[in-house]
Formats: C-alpha cells, sequence, structure tokens
C-alpha cells in the first residue's frame, strides 16, 4: 500500500530517517544541503546508520555542498560512498529502492525536526531520476576539498548587478588583503571621490599593514582630487598616471593576485559609489585574476615609459633651451665684440691718417696708443674669459704690499686722466687708506699682481665711464677688516671704488658679474665676470651696490692678507 | 637755417665715442670742411636748429637718444638733410632692417671701420 506522510517532531522524525537507513538494501541516494554532512556523521545515531550501510554493502550516492565548515564531515561521508559537490545547494531529499524522504531545513549538527515520508513508486522513481540530473550537475567532492585543503581558492565568476552588493564585494576584498593590492581607474572615479565608502581609508590600513598598494590613474600630470594625492604621501602606496587617452570605463581591482573585481562605470560624474557603478565581474579564477594582473603589469610598465619619455621630454627641451640660450649669448657676444673691435680700429685709421697732415703729432700718437690698448684688452678679455671657462687660468703668486701697488696704480690713472684729450681731467680721484694707519697694518697679501692691477684698473675704467665729467669723483679706499665681516678666514684687505656716476640699473644689478653683461654702450660686458673669477681665485669676494646717498655705486673686493714676515715663494696656481 | 656763405661743406659728426668724432673732426677739416662734432646725441639735437649742414654722420648705439631716433627727430627739423649711419654694429643694421620701419636704403649705411678715402667718395656722392 503507498504511504504519503509527514513525521513531526525529534523522535518521530529520527525513527523515520533511521528506518529508511536500515530498509535501504542495494542503492540509496542522498541530495542534501551544505547541513546535511554535519547531521549525518555529526550525530551518533545517524552515523552508526550511515557506516552500516557500507558494512551492508548498499550502493550509496551523495551530493552535497562541500563548504570550509563541514570539510571534515565530507570526508568521512566519503569513506561510505561516492560523494560529489553542488555549488549554492538547497532542499533535502533521499531515496533508496522503494522510499523516499525528505526535509524542508537541516541545522547544523541538530536533528531534524519534520521529515515527509513516501514509498510512492512514481515519487521514489521521479527523485532517482531528479537525483541523476544533479549528479552529472555536480563535480568531484574531492577537487572541492582539495582546494580548501591547498587553499586552492574555488573558481568562482559572479555577474553582480546589484551595486550595494559590488560596494560590499569591493570594500570586501581589500579588507581581506594579505600582500598586494593592484587598482585601476579609468577615469576621475567617484570610487575615489565618494567619502562615504571610505576606499581610502581602507586603502591607508592596507599600506600600514605592509601591503603593498599599487594605483593606475588616468590624466598625465594631474591627480584627480585631493585624496590621491594624499593616498600617495603614503609608504607603500605608488600612484601612476597613464595618459588619458585610455578611454576605457572599467575600473580594475585585483587583491592578491586572487580576487579580481570589475567594475563597469555607468556615469562617471556620479559622486556617490552606487549612482556611479552599473555591473561589475567578481572573480577568483586563476586564469581570469591572472590576465588582469597582466593588464596591470603591462599598463604600471607603460606609465614607467610614459614618465620616462615626459623626462626625456623635458631633458630635451631644456638642454634646446640651453642651446637657444647660449646660442643667442654668443651672438650678442659676437656682435658686442664685433662693435668693440671696430670702434677703435677706426680711432686707429684715422689717427693714423692724421699723422700724414697734423703737426700735433702727439694728439695721434697718444690716441693710437690709447686705442691700440683697448684692443689689446679686448683681446686679452677674451683669451681670460676662455682661460676660466676652461679652468685654466694661471696666477702668479708673490708677497706684495697692496697699498704700494694701488698707490702706483692711482698715479698712473691722475697722469692719464691729465693727459686724456676729453673733459674727464675734471675727474678727481682720491686715495684714502682706512682711518690713515694702514701702513702700520701693513697690506701685504700673497697674489697675483698683474691679475689684481688688472681687477683694480677693470673696476676704475668702468667708474670712469660711468662718472659725471663735470666735478664727478672716485674714492679708491684701502681697509682691513676682521674676518666676520666679510669672510670666514683671517684678516682681509678691502679695497672699495666708489664713484658718482650714474649708479647700476637695478635691471643689471642681478646679473652684473655675469659674462656679457655691461651697462654700458661700450665695452664687451667681460671685465667683472673676469675681475670677479681673479678675486675668487685669490680666496676673496666681489661686490657692488649702488650708493645709500643714490648717487653713484661702489664696487669693492676682498683679498687675504698675510703678515709682512710669513714666508712665500712665489708661485704659480691653476686655477 | 641758411647755408653760410663760403665754400666749404658742413659736416655734423655724432657719436659716443671720442676718439672718434675728435679723429673724424680733425681728419674732415683737414680736407676741407666745416665739423661740428658731439659725444651726446641729445645735446647734438638741440644744437641742430642753430646750425645748418650739408650732410650728418651718425652713430646708432648711443645712449639716452640712439641713431635712429636722432634720424628722425633731425628729419622733421631738415627733411634734405642727408644723414649716414656710421655703425660699427652690423646687429643694428639687422634690427633696423627686421623693423623697417624708416625705410632707408642700405647705402645709408656705413660699417665702421672705414678708409677715409672712401668715406669721402660716399660724402662726395651726396650732391
Amino acid at each position: 500500500m503507498e504511504e504519503i506522510g509527514t513525521a513531526k517532531g525529534f523522535e518521530e522524525s529520527t525513527k523515520t530517517i533511521v528506518d529508511f537507513l536500515k530498509n535501504s538494501t542495494n542503492n540509496l541516494l542522498i541530495c542534501a544541503d551544505q547541513y546535511w554532512p554535519s547531521v549525518a556523521i555529526g550525530i551518533d545515531v545517524f552515523n552508526k546508520e550511515m557506516f552500516d550501510l557500507k558494512k551492508r554493502n548498499v550502493n550509496c550516492k551523495f551530493i552535497t555542498e562541500v563548504t570550509s565548515e563541514n570539510l571534515v564531515f565530507c570526508k568521512e561521508l566519503q569513506k561510505i560512498a561516492d560523494v560529489r559537490h553542488l555549488h549554492g545547494l538547497k532542499g533535502n531529499f533521499a531515496v533508496n529502492d522503494s522510499e523516499y524522504i525528505a526535509s524542508a531545513t537541516m541545522k547544523n549538527l541538530e536533528l531534524l525536526s519534520q521529515v515527509l515520508y513516501s514509498n510512492s513508486s512514481a515519487v521514489v522513481e521521479q527523485h532517482h531520476f531528479f537525483f541523476e540530473n544533479l549528479w552529472d550537475k555536480s563535480i568531484s567532492a574531492t577537487e572541492k576539498i582539495n582546494e580548501f585543503e591547498k587553499g586552492i581558492l574555488p573558481e568562482i565568476i559572479n555577474v553582480i548587478k546589484n551595486p550595494i552588493e559590488i560596494q560590499r564585494i569591493y570594500l570586501n576584498i581589500i579588507n581581506s588583503s594579505t600582500s598586494e593590492i593592484m587598482l585601476i581607474l579609468t577615469t576621475s572615479s567617484a570610487f575615489m571621490k565618494d567619502e562615504n565608502i571610505k576606499i581610502n581609508k581602507l586603502l591607508e590600513e592596507a599600506s600600514d599593514k605592509d601591503i603593498k598598494v599599487r594605483i593606475i590613474i588616468p590624466g598625465g600630470n594631474k591627480t584627480p582630487n585631493n585624496n590621491v594625492d594624499l593616498l600617495s604621501k603614503k609608504n607603500n602606496i605608488e600612484i601612476r598616471c597613464i595618459e588619458s587617452s585610455f578611454n576605457a570605463k572599467i575600473n580594475i581591482l585585483v587583491v592578491d593576485k586572487k580576487y579580481s573585481l570589475i567594475v563597469e562605470l555607468k556615469d562617471d560624474t556620479k559622486l556617490k559609489f552606487t549612482d556611479a557603478i552599473g555591473s561589475a565581474v567578481y572573480s577568483t579564477s586563476n586564469p581570469k585574476v591572472m590576465s588582469f594582473v597582466t593588464i596591470f603589469d603591462t599598463l604600471w610598465k607603460q606609465t614607467e615609459l610614459y614618465e620616462k619619455l615626459k623626462d626625456a621630454d623635458k631633458l630635451k627641451e631644456d638642454y634646446i633651451k640651453k642651446l637657444k640660450l647660449a646660442d643667442k649669448a654668443k651672438d650678442e657676444f659676437v656682435n658686442v665684440a664685433a662693435h668693440e673691435l671696430r670702434t677703435p680700429t677706426q680711432s686707429i685709421l684715422n689717427f693714423a691718417n692724421l699723422l700724414r697732415y697734423d703737426t700735433n703729432k702727439t694728439e695721434s700718437i697718444d690716441a693710437i696708443q690709447r686705442n691700440a690698448r683697448r684692443l689689446s684688452i679686448l683681446i686679452k678679455n677674451i683669451l681670460d674669459v676662455t682661460k676660466i671657462e676652461g679652468n685654466k687660468l694661471s696666477l702668479y703668486k708673490e708677497k706684495f704690499n697692496l697699498s704700494d701697488l694701488v698707490s702706483l696704480i692711482v698715479k698712473d690713472y691722475r697722469e692719464q686722466l691729465k693727459k686724456h684729450p676729453f673733459v674727464r681731467k675734471h675727474i678727481k680721484l682720491l686715495y684714502k687708506l682706512q682711518d690713515g694707519n694702514i701702513n702700520n697694518i701693513n697690506p701685504f697679501v700673497y697674489a697675483d699682481k698683474e691679475r689684481i692691477t688688472q681687477v683694480i684698473t677693470n673696476l676704475l675704467d668702468n667708474t670712469i665711464k660711468f662718472t659725471d665729467i663735470d666735478g664727478g669723483s672716485i674714492t679708491i679706499t684701502l681697509q682691513t677688516t676682521k674676518s666676520d665681516e666679510i669672510v670666514n678666514e683671517g684678516m682681509q684687505a678691502i679695497i672699495l671704488i666708489k664713484d658718482t656716476g650714474m649708479g647700476i640699473s637695478e635691471e643689471i644689478l642681478p646679473h652684473l658679474f655675469t659674462k656679457f653683461s655691461t651697462r654700458s654702450f661700450q665695452g664687451t660686458g667681460l671685465g667683472l665676470f673676469i675681475s670677479k673669477n681673479i678675486v675668487e681665485a685669490h680666496g676673496g669676494k666681489m661686490f657692488a651696490q649702488n650708493n645709500e646717498d643714490g648717487k653713484g655705486a661702489t664696487f669693492s673686493f676682498s683679498i687675504p692678507l698675510v703678515k709682512k714676515d710669513e714666508v712665500h715663494d712665489d708661485l704659480e696656481v691653476r686655477i | 637755417m641758411q647755408k653760410p656763405n663760403n665754400n666749404k661743406k658742413k659736416v655734423l659728426i655724432v657719436d659716443d665715442e671720442d676718439d672718434i668724432t675728435l679723429s673724424f673732426k680733425r681728419i674732415l677739416e683737414f680736407n676741407g670742411f666745416d665739423v661740428d662734432a658731439y659725444n651726446d646725441s641729445t645735446l647734438a639735437l638741440a644744437e641742430f636748429k642753430k646750425n645748418y649742414y650739408d650732410i650728418a654722420l651718425i652713430d646708432i648705439k648711443m645712449p639716452r637718444l640712439d641713431g635712429f631716433d636722432l634720424y628722425k627727430k633731425i628729419k622733421e627739423i631738415d627733411n634734405a638733410l642727408k644723414i649716414y649711419f656710421l655703425t660699427a654694429s652690423e646687429a643694428y643694421y639687422q634690427q633696423y632692417r627686421e623693423k623697417d620701419y624708416l625705410k632707408l636704403d642700405r647705402e645709408l649705411f656705413i660699417q665702421k671701420p672705414i678708409e677715409f678715402d672712401e668715406l669721402l667718395k660716399k660724402i662726395n656722392q651726396s650732391d
């Protein structure tokens, strides 16, 4: 007689199940969810019956969902029968050759409280059919158990459409990271904008746990927002930019090279994460995850090249700029030098011509000499600059009294000014010693006399050029100073040359001592450059400033003093 | 200003280089010219109205008032005067060519240094 009934309560339900198991003689098929293994093995009364099946050589087949929690029970079940795994299995039924039992719900390690029973051959037959269908769709439990035991992840590929679920997975996998996080943001994305989802905080926490975080963002030099800017300052977080022409509308997250989440961007203008995204694909499939790792690595390398290319471009630009500047400076110098060569040459030609007719030959001879000297100085200056730049300027050092040298130069200049055919004889040239007692100080220096003369005459020539022709004055002062007043070492002699001329224009002042810098309509702009280099080669310094009273400028330079009785051999020094 | 009643040609020289103005003044005077020479272009302009000149030789690179500006100011006073630029700077000529605002002939530019005989030819051509 065919029966269909329900056993209610733990006792009746247990008895129904035990009877069913005992009745199974040839075949037994059980299909039940992830809690069933714990019930079948973990509860004594069922455990005994299950192992009895084996003893009776009943042909058993079980389908369940293997999880990390029921792993132990599944392995026990494998001792009894062939076990297969079906992901997400719901519902519980069992059939033997003539009976069918089922239960709607099952709980971990708990007896069942309700069991359906039937011996209807139709029901039994139908469930044999269902079972075989499910058997075909399931996979070997051993494979699944191995995944758990060897740390192999189940290969999941899920398409998720619910934005809240996507957000949950997104944050979870970042949070679960143990070694590295790779993130590709292909747009200046809501991923980083949305304060609510705290992605930055999670990434920062990851970096604190020594997890290597690498992020690729779009947009050349621009970082999309302040959040990214702040992140990039953290240790273990490296952010690189990729060309904005990379136009994909997906964001790729790969964690520990095990999990990947590819999120499609629906509307990047939205500030909220869940509003901005479309669907997502979550995967733990090794080939898939590794493909994204490869994509990430390729883009990462590309950003390196991109950066290098930008650097190279910048270097090239800088180099071209420098070359152009150097070229311009060279052209200017050639023009100025040509001007400075042609002008005295013209005067020499003219005065030489005048010698033919003029009875006042002295004037012409003086002028020829003056202009030839000017040419000679120009040539010397050009050679000096070449020497300075090639570090080949030699100093022939000897010990001498600086005051004697200055006196000699001043005397010579006074003569020259007197002889000068033009109105410059009205310029007063004064020489002051500091407090009148410089002789007591004995301003001996160990220096190249010719070069120091060159510096002083260069400064004097400059000041004469810029001093008012009527009633102007030039004052040379020689003084000594203590070390801390001007330089760090020893006593220094300072020569100040003060004029009452037009002063130095603000425009030229900052680069007064650079090459080709000229404040006059005459001159190459080499004299001060050379003078400064000569002074510095002697361990001194050179200064220039406009006078406080607003009239004229003062040039000064220092040079270390030596003691009168200090022994110094004359020496050639190359600087 | 009327041409003075003598046969001497009067030359104006403006150059900020003392030796250039002095030597040209001397040499031209020896060759029968009447010469006014100035080192200061602003002074030359101020004095210009008081004098008559047949020819002017002016430098370009000068402080305060450069040769091109002096040229324009002189032309406003005496448009007929033949003015030569006597310059040591090729760059100035190039600069002028780029600007092209004065519409000047190349021949008006005399490159220093120039032999006196050659200069004399130029001056005499201007008759």
